[in-house]
């Protein structure tokens, strides 16, 4: 169940039409003066209930650009030992006290619970513990819709109303086998989202965290607030966020308090007041105006940056809003590093970090991205689908195939565990090769000069190169008289 | 991402995920083969390559649930005495072909009903009418000439008709002096030469059908984004020097959901002709129960009510809660045709891509130490447009 | 988005109020909100040119890295009008030279830093006269450098002067249309756009409030802003309200005369003693002060 019996026959019929209309000619324009295919269900939805569409996932981006930059060498494989290159990141030091490591460059984006249905959830969790106990630490973000029991509270915290919670939880996906204590066993950094639907219950989500993330945007979504469709609402994700159950919950387009700089500013020093300047502080915006807003970020006093590009992930945006508006995630490292270099130009450098988020899924783009200019990278739909996500984009209703973002299916924790485990071994494996294949020592000595693009759209937006040799041999091979037809003499001085 | 790209990554990933072993061959590595070997080229609708900057941290977006996003507009310049005002950007566009009875019927059905309902005035351009409407409609007028001192009763709130010859000037100027609300002229391809006579003539708003535009013109590579930007430029070149008085572009043809609306709009458009063809075939034609306007009228008006939820959403999103303040300087996009075709800048960058080669001719002047005129660096820069 | 404030006499008793010394208060107080760059516009009609038709053309001038406030006198009668006249269009030949407008009776000082450089190099607590206004500026998207400073002045009319806190979102349509119309334009901000506006209206229709009004209506995005001119003061708020802005009143003494001010935080209203019948401006409104 998806969609509504008579939106598929109407969807039929168009297709139907569209396919046998007279109207298709040879001309290239048909397509885009008719129908765009994909759009047709959307007009279909339209009228079918009169609300907004709202889709799952990232934007369907034309050109995102990767597969046309490319790494100078670099292989998946080789022969060469590499595992004593260092992948390790540490984001903080700038003005917090502490610092967060995490001992491989990506890590685990927002998302929050109630956009993932518990057991997925808990499949994350374990797996980093897991990875935790083999000696890789790796960071996990909460998202937006608040932090679950025990990732912010201890096994025996003496609180009556926690464990009744956990046990509720629990029981609705009948999950009690699970061994509570190790489940309160946190052993990974994490990093929780102060965003603008403020959905926590207590203090300990902002006091018991190794770093705290303000969310100005995200980039499947820009400009416009968290979105958490009715259906998905239910009574324990309401309890969770302190919100009124199976009602959609759309969080406000801003924090009501942050305006301009100078609000970003009073911002950070009070939650830095409050967690006595201990706790790294991340500034999330979606990759838009990204030169300005990374300027005013250098500005504030925050320890890093994360900027999420046009393909970044989302339970649930608003369809039109998602595909409109944003910045594809290579030009927005561009900018951004762009901005960062102006910045230090004047000053000397310090711990400011710069995090990617947006379609990055495996090694090769990790090393492109970490190359072109981000210290590290968020993956959120990498871990989807290393669960078994279908990439169906249905995420905004309850009813992931998978058992992910809906609970119509039941997801296998143990296996999910498991490859989530193996996807990050794996992909740490890749990038140690990469690193070493390319005879650098550290993933964070990677730069500009190892990557190399293969189309002109390509060195434009990345700033890699500006073309001018090709566009020079273009004149060149030509007779400039012909060129400049109206004058034929060229005076050389 | 299209079905095999998701095919590429979901196997490339579930791969890794199974084994926890580096792989033979990466993501990026695949789709590169797959669009080696594959159908090769994309359909390139240069639509699709564009897209608008949202508000962040340097500009706070407003809220379209909670704040007012301003999406009124009136037709008619200064000097017109009854304007019209519409509750959003869009107008109903007959697309110059007759709209049968049974269409019109459920249109004119819908319409009242959004101005009864939902308080949404919306305008219909077509050239039969039905009476009892609470709704603005521009007739078309299809015969251009008009008898000297004879009093015509138009019963209508606009006017529509095309021009593509020096007579359709001289009906204009006739037609004013007796009527006292909006004219709509449809331009075609020659509108360089009318724009001026026209708007001087007391026209109101300028049409553009982009499909037949592009049609009759010799460029067929020319993109609807492109006619929208040439034609916004010309009413701007007929007003250098002194204020917008009201002109309104409509554009119609190849804007056809809400993403593309915003989109046009940035590059110039005031209000968008929907098709009644796309409006009626997506939300009612295709239904069993043709027959029923309510269910038909029901469903254009859930249609149109949705896309204006989404038409208040982009712009709050971009920063503006008045969504005429779209502009092409919010928009970026990742294909150098559409920069050249419609003055875009490149996503990554702040400059378009003439002004990109423009600077790379300078530099290769001075380099070279030429000394060429103007035009003729101009000329250069046209080349290395054209020869991409 | 910054920190800005004014102040202006109540009545014109004292054409040598200390006006610097107190701008320079109220910066000073604000100066944590916003540290990229300082500026500030004085009048004083003590001093002014008797004849018309002379005033000065402000500009700055870049050397060596660093920019140096010129003024240039016109001994030709200028007519203010759209069209670049010669003066300024001689200076604009040169690359390192951008204009900020013609003063008569204000003085208009804008520099990169803080209030104290600023005070160090241009002495600005030593400056009276009747009314001005400061800016601190904490850049949101044009550059960090002088010509893009507040405040903000033009070509077209003498003596009008904008300090800015927040965006002006709808920046390049608006300053599309007034390019369009045949208005220079010498910075990147979106700030200049408000006093080109306002000159405009001006232009058209010699009214001040209403052209607050039309701009209120035409602009989208957060502001908050502080025009003045000759005679007058003003501050405007977005129709949202959603940036700062707030007025006190100090009853003077034997002393000093009675003065308005006006500033974004109440700290700068506390420290010159203009606590008095404080209240903000209402979202939408513009409050206007004029000194006769």
């Amino acid at each position: 169940m998806s969609y509504p019996k008579d939106i598929l026959e109407i969807k039929r019929n168009l297709l139907k039409e569209v396919s046998s209309t007279k109207l298709v000619t040879k001309s290239d324009n048909f397509n885009s003066l008719y129908y765009d295919q994909s759009k047709i269900i959307l007009d279909a939805r339209k009228a079918f209930d009169g609300l907004i569409p709202y889709s799952g996932l990232g934007a369907n981006s034309t050109n995102d650009y990767f597969s046309s930059i490319d790494l100078v060498g670099g292989t998946l494989k080789t022969d060469i030992d590499c595992r004593n290159i260092d992948l390790s990141l540490s984001i903080g030091g700038r003005y917090s006290n502490r610092k967060i490591t995490t001992d491989i460059p990506f890590f685990v984006s927002g998302m929050s619970y109630g956009s993932l249905k518990l057991p997925a959830k808990i499949a994350l969790h374990l797996a980093l513990n897991q990875l935790a106990d083999d000696g890789i630490r790796v960071i996990m973000n909460t998202g937006e819709g608040g932090a679950l029991p025990w990732e912010v509270h201890d096994f025996n915290n003496g609180n009556p109303n926690v464990e009744d919670q956990v046990s509720r939880l629990l029981k609705e996906h009948n999950l009690d086998s699970i061994d509570r204590e190790q489940l309160f066993r946190r052993k990974y950094p994490l990093v929780v989202q102060y965003a603008s639907g403020r959905f926590w219950k207590d203090p300990d989500y902002l006091l018991n965290a190794d770093a705290i993330e303000i969310k100005i945007g995200q980039g499947a979504k820009i400009g416009h607030g968290g979105l958490l469709p009715g259906s998905k609402v239910t009574e324990l994700v309401a309890e969770n966020r302190g919100i009124p159950p199976y009602k959609s919950a759309h969080s406000p387009s801003r924090h009501l308090d942050i305006l301009g700089p100078e609000d970003l500013v009073a911002k950070i020093l009070e939650l830095r007041e409050l967690t006595d300047w201990n706790v790294p502080i991340i500034v999330k915006v979606g990759a838009s105006r990204v030169q300005d807003d990374i300027a005013i970020i250098l500005k504030s006093f925050a320890d890093a940056a994360a900027i999420d590009g046009y393909v970044g992930g989302t339970g649930a945006a608003p369809w039109e809003i998602r595909d409109s508006i944003g910045v594809n995630t290579i030009p927005a490292i561009r900018l951004a590093k762009d901005a960062i270099d102006n910045y230090y130009s004047k000053r000397d450098l310090d711990d400011f970090k710069l995090i990617a988020h947006g379609g990055i899924w495996d090694s090769k783009r990790i090393a492109k991205c970490i190359a072109l200019g981000s210290n590290g990278v968020g993956i959120g739909t990498g871990f989807l689908i290393s669960m078994g996500c279908t990439l169906v984009q249905d995420c905004y209703t309850n009813t992931c195939p998978a058992g992910l973002t809906g609970s119509y299916e039941k997801l296998n924790i143990q296996s999910s565990v498991n490859r989530i485990v193996n996807y990050i071994k794996g992909t740490r494996i890749e990038l140690q090769n990469i690193v070493g294949s390319l005879g650098k020592k550290r993933i964070q000595d990677l730069n500009k000069a190892d990557l190399y693009t293969t189309d002109e759209i390509s060195n434009l937006v990345s700033g890699l190169s500006t073309n001018a040799s090709s566009y020079y041999n273009k004149i060149k091979n030509k007779d400039l008289d012909k060129i400049l037809r109206d004058i034929p003499e060229i005076t050389k001085k | 991402m299209n079905i095999k790209e998701k095919y590429i990554i979901r196997s490339s990933i579930l791969e890794l995920a199974e084994t926890g072993l580096p792989r033979n061959i990466s993501i990026d590595e695949k789709i590169k083969l797959e669009q080696k070997h594959g159908d090769g080229a994309k359909t390139q609708d240069l639509w699709n390559y564009i897209t608008a900057l949202g508000a962040q941290l340097s500009r706070p977006p407003y809220d379209p649930y909670r704040e007012i996003i301003d999406l009124d507009i009136s037709i008619g310049r200064r000097q017109c005495p009854n304007k019209v005002t519409l509750s959003m950007p869009l107008i109903i566009y007959d697309n110059d072909a007759q709209i049968d009875n049974t269409t019109l019927e459920s249109l004119h059905s819908a319409l009242n009903r959004l101005k009864t309902f939902e308080n949404t005035n919306l305008g219909l351009i077509s050239e039969n009418r039905i009476e009892n409407r609470n709704y603005p409609h521009f007739r078309r007028i299809n015969k251009r000439t008009k008898i000297l001192e004879e009093k015509v009763e138009y019963n209508t709130e606009g006017l529509v008709f095309q021009c593509n010859d020096e007579k359709s000037i001289q009906f204009l100027t006739d037609i004013r002096k007796d009527f006292d609300g909006p004219i709509l002229v449809e331009v075609d391809n020659t509108f360089e030469k009318y724009l001026e006579p026209l708007l001087d003539a007391g026209a109101d708003g300028i049409i553009a059908n982009t499909i037949k535009i592009i049609d009759k013109s010799k460029n067929k590579e020319m993109h609807a984004i492109k006619v929208i930007h040439d034609i916004k430029s010309a009413i701007n070149r007929y007003y250098a020097g002194k204020e917008n008085d009201g002109t309104v572009l409509i554009v119609a043809g190849d804007v056809n959901n809400s993403g593309r609306i915003v989109r046009a709009a940035a590059l110039g458009a005031d209000i968008i002709g929907y098709s009644t063809s796309l409006l009626i075939a997506n939300a009612a034609h295709h239904h069993e129960v043709q027959s029923d306007f309510n269910a038909v009228s029901d469903r254009i008006c859930k249609h149109v009510m949705a896309t204006k939820g989404e038409l208040k959403g982009v712009p709050a999103a971009l920063g503006y809660s008045n969504f005429y303040n779209i502009s092409s300087a919010d928009l970026r996009t990742s294909n150098i045709e559409a920069s050249i075709q419609a003055d875009i800048a490149i996503e990554g960058t702040n400059q378009t891509y003439r002004q990109i080669i423009e600077d790379f001719v300078y530099k290769y002047i001075a380099e070279e130490q030429l000394d060429l005129n103007p035009s003729q660096k101009q000329e250069l820069v046209e080349y290395l447009l054209v020869n991409r | 988005m910054c920190g800005i404030c004014g102040i202006i006499l109540e009545e014109h008793t004292d054409s040598n109020f200390l006006v610097g010394e107190l701008l320079y208060k109220m910066m000073e107080s604000q100066q944590v909100r916003a540290q990229d760059s300082a500026g500030v516009a004085i009048y004083n009609n003590e001093d002014t040119c008797q004849s018309n038709s002379f005033a000065n053309l402000a500009y700055l001038l870049k050397c060596e890295n660093e920019y140096e406030l010129r003024e240039e006198k016109t001994n030709t009668e200028i007519k203010y009008s759209k069209e670049s006249d010669q003066l300024v269009s001689r200076l604009r030949e040169n690359e390192n030279v951008s204009i900020m407008g013609y003063t008569k009776e204000m003085k208009l000082i804008k520099n990169v830093g803080l209030v104290r450089d600023l005070d160090k190099k241009y002495n600005i607590r030593s400056m009276n006269g009747t009314h001005g206004i400061g800016h601190l500026r904490i850049a949101t998207s044009s550059n960090v450098d002088p010509s893009n400073a507040h405040p903000f002045s033009t070509t077209v009319m003498p003596d009008i002067a904008v300090v800015h806190n927040g965006e002006i979102a709808n920046y390049s349509k608006l300053r599309n249309m007034l390019e369009i119309k045949g208005y220079p334009f010498y910075s990147s901000c979106d700030s200049e756009v408000i006093a080109i506006f306002l000159v405009d209206q001006l232009l058209q229709h010699g009214d001040l409030e209403r052209a607050h009004n039309e701009f209120i209506q035409k602009a989208d995005g957060p502001f908050t802003y502080i025009a003045s001119t000759n005679r007058t003061l003003s501050l405007v708020r977005d129709k949202f309200g959603t940036r700062k802005g707030i007025v006190g009143y100090n009853p003077g003494s034997d002393a000093y005369p009675a003065f308005w001010a006006m500033a974004t935080d109440l700290s700068a209203l506390d420290i010159i003693g203009a606590n008095k019948e404080v209240k903000a401006a209402s979202p939408g409104k513009s409050l206007v002060f004029t000194i006769e």
